[in-house]
């Protein structure tokens, strides 16, 4: 459909726009249309990778008929429905670009914001995060939720991002691959790629309502997320080393153990038995906790040394390539 | 491996080149023949071509007594195969879909269970799409005490994996070939074979067959079998949902656990405040080994993330079914 023919041939893709699409079929021609209108002006040859998330609605259809009358277009059907990290993942995998750009099938983010993120990739970023700055979707359950949920993630992660969840985002796709994605871990995208590469940048970009079609969020993840983040903050400031992160609890539940300790036998010997017995088993307790914890950090050293290579293997540290059209 | 071969090929039909069937004997059976001529039966009423491979599974069965003598000349092609000693279930299978070539395998119960002319309507949904069609026996002819025993580990087995299935322990079953290539089975887990396919986003069909007898011998569904099944179906419950995230799994028991421990030793210790002798209370002991506990499952449940985020690299969330893509050099 490119008035340039250099942007056909798929040997020499070098800018991968992946799409994941779950129950979408209104959406998926306007939606290529905007995308049309948009990337053959960058000048690089594309590829768009459209991953049908086991929709039921005939969205796979009208993808393969947008496929084959457009070469730059590829299909990835997934068997089922596994879930939108499942399915970027996907994409992910299969893109042939050495720059992607991620965005959702919805319509919400324009695709008219890519040059800009592009340009910012340019600047020496590996990751350039959308941020939504005027959201158009209902106060109470989708923004509010998402502003607390960032919040969170911001002070757990210490990562500071205004908006984890935008789904619109661009980055070397040999960063992005070096990160294990799987779950919902796709909203930690910002968080786990400092594991690889400290360069992350943010762009504000446009955000429409939604037009066609149903949003697929709900308020029960809330609970999910949290535990998430829980677990995300410890991966990434102990994936390298787990002996020091639950080492540093264990001297933590040492101290209130000794703490506790102290005060229980003075109870003691000032009289009040009861209370300093009482006590004395809880600073018991502490101190076995944490040797337990320090144990569990044992365990979690074999883990992560027994022949992995980590994604954030420091010898591999990102470092810039250069810019994007090769000077 | 012994391999006996009789019979010869029917031309295909219905866009599937051939089914297999393979027939797993492992004990002696006087009405053996009755069965291999009913399953021959149905399988030459089947509107594509079929052949049937028979896996004697150890020395209890004698090939030479039981089956050779009865196959017919001509009409399924038929291959006995016999293993040099009897294996589990499920490697049975595997040396039958070794041997056999069909696009399509229906596995055959041992004695007959269920009516086999079922393999007709299996055959259909397997045409229209599906990737493995399951069997429900109805109505049941066995004891209402057996038949209490499984309807409430069926009811127990589709609540944990929510799939909708009645009869995960009839034998008679129908599979594409793509679907034992991306789901392997192994050990008991074959039995929950429709529920792993299902994960993997093939199409599970289940289609209701009469139901002809059911032989309990002794010690077969004795405690310890169920013990092991339902210790099978816990395995599946967690492989299914919880692999990829075990902190999600962890860490609510542990913040339950965690947060009952913390409230109850903060109402005793009150409570204590108040004059009440907390060494005399023996809930104090359980309290704070809530306390504990629930601080243990975080830390396996961050463990267990440590080992899915570093050594889980190698297995994907997703399984792709086609890319429609332009060749590569136009």
């Amino acid at each position: 459909m490119s008035a340039d023919p250099s942007h056909l041939s798929p040997a020499a893709v070098r800018l991968s726009v992946v799409v994941p699409l779950y129950n979408e079929r209104e959406n998926v021609r306007p939606l290529y249309e905007q995308l049309r209108d948009v990337l053959p002006q960058l000048g690089l040859p594309y590829e768009l990778v459209l991953v049908d998330d086991g929709s039921d609605d005939g969205t796979r259809d009208a993808l393969v008929a947008l496929q084959s009358c457009d070469p730059t277009v590829r299909v990835i059907c997934l068997r089922r429905n596994f879930g939108q990290t499942a399915a970027m993942q996907a994409g992910i995998r299969h893109a042939r670009g050495e720059y992607l750009v991620t965005l959702d099938g919805d319509l919400q983010n324009d695709p008219r914001d890519i040059p800009r993120l592009l340009a910012k990739l340019d600047e020496g970023f590996d990751l350039v995060i959308g941020w939504r700055r005027e959201r158009k979707d209902s106060l109470l359950f989708r923004r509010l939720p998402s502003w607390i949920a960032n919040r969170i993630i911001a002070a757990v992660t210490g990562v500071r991002v205004h908006d984890t969840g935008c789904s619109l985002k661009a980055c070397r796709a040999e960063m992005i691959r070096r990160i294990p994605l799987y779950s919902d871990l796709h909203r930690f995208i910002p968080t786990l790629s400092t594991l690889v590469t400290g360069r992350l940048a943010e762009v504000v970009v446009r955000h429409h309502p939604r037009q066609r079609g149903r949003s697929k969020y709900g308020l029960s993840r809330v609970g999910r997320v949290l535990l998430d983040v829980l677990a995300v903050k410890m991966l990434v400031s102990s994936a390298r080393r787990p002996l020091h992160w639950f080492g540093r609890w264990a001297i933590l539940l040492l101290a209130l153990a000794g703490m506790t300790g102290l005060v229980a036998g003075r109870w003691a010997l000032a009289g009040k038995a009861d209370a300093g017995f009482s006590l004395g088993v809880i600073s018991l307790l502490l101190a076995y906790l944490a040797s337990h914890l320090i144990f569990t950090g044992v365990l979690g050293e074999l883990v992560v040394h027994s022949g992995s290579s980590l994604p954030g293997d420091p010898l591999l540290r990102w470092t810039n390539v250069g810019a994007r059209n090769g000077g | 491996m012994l391999v006996h071969e009789t019979g010869v090929n029917r031309p295909a039909a219905t866009g599937i080149e051939r089914l297999s069937a393979i027939w797993v004997c492992t004990k002696p059976d006087a009405q053996r023949p009755l069965a291999l001529a009913a399953y021959l039966r149905a399988l030459a009423a089947l509107p594509c071509a079929s052949e049937l491979t028979i896996v004697v599974n150890g020395a209890e069965v004698d090939p030479e007594r039981e089956l050779l003598p009865h196959l017919p000349a001509g009409g399924v092609p038929t291959t006995v195969v016999s293993l040099h000693r009897r294996c589990d279930e499920a490697t049975a299978i595997g040396a039958g879909l070794r041997v056999s070539g069909g696009d399509v395998l229906a596995l055959l119960p041992e004695y007959l269970q269920a009516d086999a002319a079922a393999l007709q309507p299996m055959l259909e949904r397997i045409v229209d799409g599906a990737g493995y069609v399951a069997t429900w026996r109805v109505p049941r002819v066995d004891s209402r005490w057996n038949h209490l025993k499984s309807v409430v580990f069926n009811r127990l087995t589709s609540w944990l994996t929510s799939t909708e299935l009645h009869d995960v322990n009839s034998g008679l079953r129908m599979v594409r070939r793509e679907v034992t290539q991306h789901v392997p089975i192994y050990g008991e887990l074959h039995r929950f074979w429709p529920i792993l396919a299902a994960q993997h986003g093939f199409r599970v069909d289940e289609v209701q067959v009469r139901h002809l007898e059911e032989r309990v011998a002794r010690g077969d569904y004795h405690a310890g079998v169920y013990l092991r099944r339902v210790l099978d179906l816990l395995t599946l419950f967690f492989l299914s949902k919880f692999t990829r995230r075990p902190l999600r799994f962890f860490g609510l028991l542990g913040s339950a656990t965690l947060a009952t421990g913390l409230l109850l030793t903060g109402v005793l210790f009150g409570q204590g405040w108040f004059g009440t002798p907390m060494l005399e209370r023996p809930l104090l002991i359980l309290a704070v080994l809530l306390v504990v506990l629930g601080i243990q499952l975080f830390s396996l449940g961050l463990l267990g993330e440590l080992i899915i985020f570093t050594q889980g690299k190698g297995s994907d969330d997703y399984h792709v079914e086609t890319i429609h893509e332009s060749p590569r050099d136009p």
